[in-house]
């Protein structure tokens, strides 16, 4: 009677992180969206889609560090330009092999990650997010001053695309990188998420003395996590330079940083599946509606206000709901 | 070297503009912890509404006092509709940083939407004629105006916290918050009384900062921003600290942009920042002096 | 012949927090796989003695050394890696986990981060799970939750966020475990479950120091008494002759 127990216990804590049934779900989503664009041969949505697809990342490694490492990050938009504009700058001006530019990209994100976030971890709340939104202001003004460096408001214009097996990889092509890019995200996301380091850090989150106490150095944990997402968000920068063959300082207003945020928060806070669904959401919708840039951003506000305000759990949290009632299990915020 | 008196003064002008918005973080601050991020947004729509209302020909006195009062009753119904629901539930921090910005950005666009995004003239409220100093210092009346209202405003601010006794018992509230609940004050006067003021300070600078730029839906971003930055470095709990963060900031940034170059003046904030946080997050002003 | 010194020594450990002495002058030892009790009047100072020796913060004078290593003064996690685990006064658990997850984080070693593993769930990842699955799954036997384990920990009783605690505490299979007020708040039954854990977690190895308020609790269950009276040690020794100590008689009653 007892030993069943005990088992039941054992089961708890050593389940498999990819058991069957999830395995099967994630490949349905991936095959779908990998074969999408044989149906979809709409040139203007299958942008749409890319633009969505690198939002997700972009969400994706956002919501991980506010959500779950708990740390109110306002920098990511500038982990990304580092990502993009590094990419570009290599491919454009001194003919590295774009594929090669990948590692180079996310190592630069992650460096700078790594040197602001030393000093910048310390801080918390109102300070962080102050702190970090200056950075990017500062990101911003880099971009548009440097022009020898960044090519200034117009930024890097004609970067070559990616090749496979000579073929230039643009538009559908570009869609099918951005799908790998982002299973590549969310699996490591997820990864670490069932490891004991996602453990270690959700603890340092709860309650700060008890991870101490538990052997948890909470200043190397939470900085490894934030080296981690910048890391993917440098990736999604690399994919948005050799998607829009562009580059140029507006990934970096305060406007699109505010429209990511917001993303997160409609998706509800520490929720993959619902930043992946308020990316579709606010990423097709205005565009659907014919809005403008500022007016997306004014939507995604106007959202963030509704959910802080009526449904803190956001989209997440409603999905979670309805799984629980069909499953009639009590939601314990696993997301 | 012969500018310098120039470079001053537009540094101590700009500074004013930081001061200024940076006390209107002070008031919400002490009062109730809270940074408000959209300060900026009030000082947006009153030079966004004193221009439409220039536009449509309106009386230039009424034109400035409806403003104000239009922004600063704005900024009130974001106290009532927002940040009061999410005290109330005692929201989480990182929460109550959000539903900010959030207000921040539907009055930014929304008076994107209404008024459109380019940026308009402002004149301020005295002719445009520089004085003339000396051989090659000039200053224009608005510059005079805005160190004037400044001056105003941080002495009004001053009286009211120490010479009446309403606001005793905003120093009382804002020092310890159930003690003075015991004495018999209303928190939730002061919180009110405090997003009023900081409103209004906000607003008046609306006049003070948009004859120096221009008025636009966008022209809340930096102010805001570098307002709060000089109040981290003056010191979080002293008007005083306003001021000075204030004038420093604004002195740093233009003679950054006038010897070295404007890349370099936008990083000036945020390496002062990055300084003082680390180094002295306390603040240049010690807590003791200033009233608090 | 060298006498071989006691495996936790708590040598002229003082405190104090500004004008007021919390602690002062106290010297303990705890022999290897002993169960101590420090008790004493409310104010006596078991808890800053306590939050000393986990590594809360340093102590103004003296220091508590473990198996010859200076603890005090280290900070929080490096105590943690000396082979210390610490269930305080306040309930520490993690809110938005389940009781199983809590005292998972406390039976895993965090020592080394471990990037490559965690995003990989290679190198040794499932060995490691299932060892510390093991001692989690142990340590939730030993305190009696196994019906909470796979319920969020906002949702049991205050009593059972104790044991939890406790719990998390006994995963780590720790050399020396440190218990700040176990019992509070439990009921009968829970009481004799916790004394059996902790029982039986010094029969696997561990040396136990528990700061107390109920004196029942500590006279059946610890080897070795003592007692703190305004910061000081009044008595030190096995329970019989504490409890029948005048000093402490007095300092309880009062005068």
């Amino acid at each position: 009677m007892k030993a069943a127990a005990d088992q039941e216990v054992r089961r708890l804590l050593d389940r498999p992180s990819w058991p069957a049934r999830r395995v099967a779900v994630w490949a349905a989503i991936v095959a779908v969206l990998l074969l999408a664009p044989l149906v979809v041969t709409n040139g203007y949505h299958l942008t749409l889609a890319t633009n969505v697809i690198v939002t997700m990342i972009l969400t994706f490694s956002l919501n991980f560090v506010i959500g779950r490492i708990g740390l109110f990050s306002l920098s990511h938009a500038a982990f990304l330009g580092v990502g993009g504009y590094v990419a570009a700058i290599l491919a454009q001006r001194h003919g590295v092999e774009p594929w090669l530019t990948l590692p180079l990209a996310m190592a630069a994100s992650m460096a700078i990650a790594g040197l602001i976030g030393v000093p910048v971890l310390r801080l918390r709340g109102f300070f962080l997010a102050v702190a970090t939104l200056a950075f990017t202001l500062f990101a911003d003004v880099f971009a548009r001053q440097a022009t020898d460096i960044t090519g200034g408001a117009y930024g890097i214009t004609n970067i070559p695309p990616l090749t496979l097996f000579g073929l230039p990889l643009r538009g559908p092509w570009m869609y099918e990188v951005a799908v790998l890019a982002l299973l590549l995200s969310a699996l490591v996301l997820e990864n670490v998420r069932l490891s004991r380091l996602g453990r270690a850090i959700l603890a340092a989150r709860d309650n700060e003395a008890a991870a101490a106490a538990a052997g948890i150095d909470i200043p190397r944990t939470q900085l490894a996590g934030y080296v981690l997402s910048a890391a993917i968000t440098g990736l999604a920068g690399w994919v948005y330079s050799f998607f829009h063959l562009t580059l140029n300082p507006f990934v970096l207003s305060l406007d699109i940083t505010f429209l990511w945020l917001f993303i997160v928060l409609v998706g509800g806070l520490g929720s993959m599946r619902g930043a992946a669904l308020a990316s579709i959401l606010l990423g097709v919708g205005p565009e659907m509606l014919g809005f403008a840039a500022a007016q997306q951003v004014l939507t995604a506000g106007v959202l963030v206000l509704l959910v802080v305000l009526l449904f803190p759990r956001g989209l997440g949290g409603l999905v979670e709901d309805i799984e629980a009632r069909w499953r009639r299990r009590p939601a314990t915020g696993d997301g | 070297m012969e500018f310098l008196p120039l470079v001053v003064l537009s540094g101590l002008q700009v500074g004013c503009v930081y001061a200024m918005m940076a006390l209107s973080y002070f008031v919400i601050i002490n009062a109730t912890g809270i940074v408000n991020f959209a300060q900026g947004e009030w000082m947006m729509l009153a030079a966004v509404f004193g221009a439409a209302m220039l536009l449509a020909a309106l009386p230039y006195p009424l034109v400035f006092l409806a403003s104000i009062l239009a922004a600063t009753l704005i900024s009130l119904l974001a106290e009532r509709l927002v940040i009061r629901p999410l005290e109330a539930r005692g929201a989480d921090i990182n929460i109550l940083v959000v539903g900010l910005l959030g207000v921040l950005v539907v009055v930014r666009h929304t008076t994107g939407l209404i008024f459109g995004r380019e940026e308009v003239r402002l004149p301020g409220p005295f002719a445009e004629n520089p004085l003339i100093l000396g051989e090659t210092v000039f200053v224009l009346p608005q510059t005079l105006f805005v160190f004037a209202v400044t001056a105003a405003t941080f002495i009004a601010l001053w009286l009211f916290l120490h010479r009446t006794s309403f606001g005793r018992s905003f120093r009382i509230a804002a020092i310890d918050p159930l003690g003075a609940q015991i004495c018999g004050v209303d928190l939730g006067r002061v919180r009110f009384a405090a997003f009023a003021i900081g409103g209004l300070i906000a607003a008046l600078l609306g006049w003070l900062y948009g004859p120096l730029h221009a008025a636009g839906n966008l022209m809340g971003e930096a102010p805001g921003v570098k307002g709060f930055i000089a109040l981290i470095i003056g010191s979080l709990v002293s008007p005083l600290g306003a001021l000075v963060g204030g004038l420093l900031l604004g002195l740093f940034e233009v003679a950054a942009a006038f010897y070295i170059g404007s890349l370099y003046s936008e990083a000036i904030a945020f390496v002062m920042l990055m300084l003082f946080l680390f180094v002295r997050p306390q603040g240049i002003i010690p807590a003791r002096w200033g009233s608090g | 012949m060298a006498e071989a010194l006691a495996f936790l020594r708590l040598v002229g450990l003082g405190k104090r927090f500004g004008g007021l002495t919390a602690l002062a002058d106290v010297d303990l030892e705890v022999p290897r796989q002993e169960i101590c009790g420090v008790i004493g009047p409310n104010g006596a100072g078991k808890s800053t003695l306590f939050n000393i020796v986990a590594g809360a913060y340093p102590p103004s004078t003296g220091e508590a050394v473990l198996d010859g290593t200076r603890i005090s003064g280290l900070p929080s996690h490096k105590v943690a890696t000396m082979g210390v685990a610490r269930a305080f006064q306040l309930v520490n658990l993690f809110g938005t986990m389940s009781v199983a997850e809590n005292v998972m984080v406390g039976a895993e070693r965090h020592d080394r981060l471990k990037l490559w593993q965690a995003i990989t769930h290679l190198s040794g990842f499932a060995a490691e799970r299932r060892q510390a699955a093991e001692r989690a799954a142990r340590a939730i036997e030993l305190v009696g939750i196994g019906h909470l384990a796979p319920l969020p920990v906002s949702q049991i009783t205050y009593g059972q966020q104790r044991l939890v605690a406790t719990a998390r505490a006994l995963a780590a299979e720790p050399r020396l475990l440190l218990l700040d007020e176990p019992a509070a708040g439990l009921a009968g039954p829970e009481i004799e479950a916790l004394s059996a854990a902790i029982g039986r977690a010094r029969d696997a190895g561990a040396t136990v120091l528990l700061v107390e308020h109920n004196v029942d609790f500590v006279m059946r269950l610890c080897d070795h008494v003592a007692v703190l009276h305004f910061g000081r040690k009044i008595a030190d020794g096995p329970p019989a002759a504490v409890r029948s100590s005048e000093a402490v008689i007095e300092a309880y009653i009062g005068r």
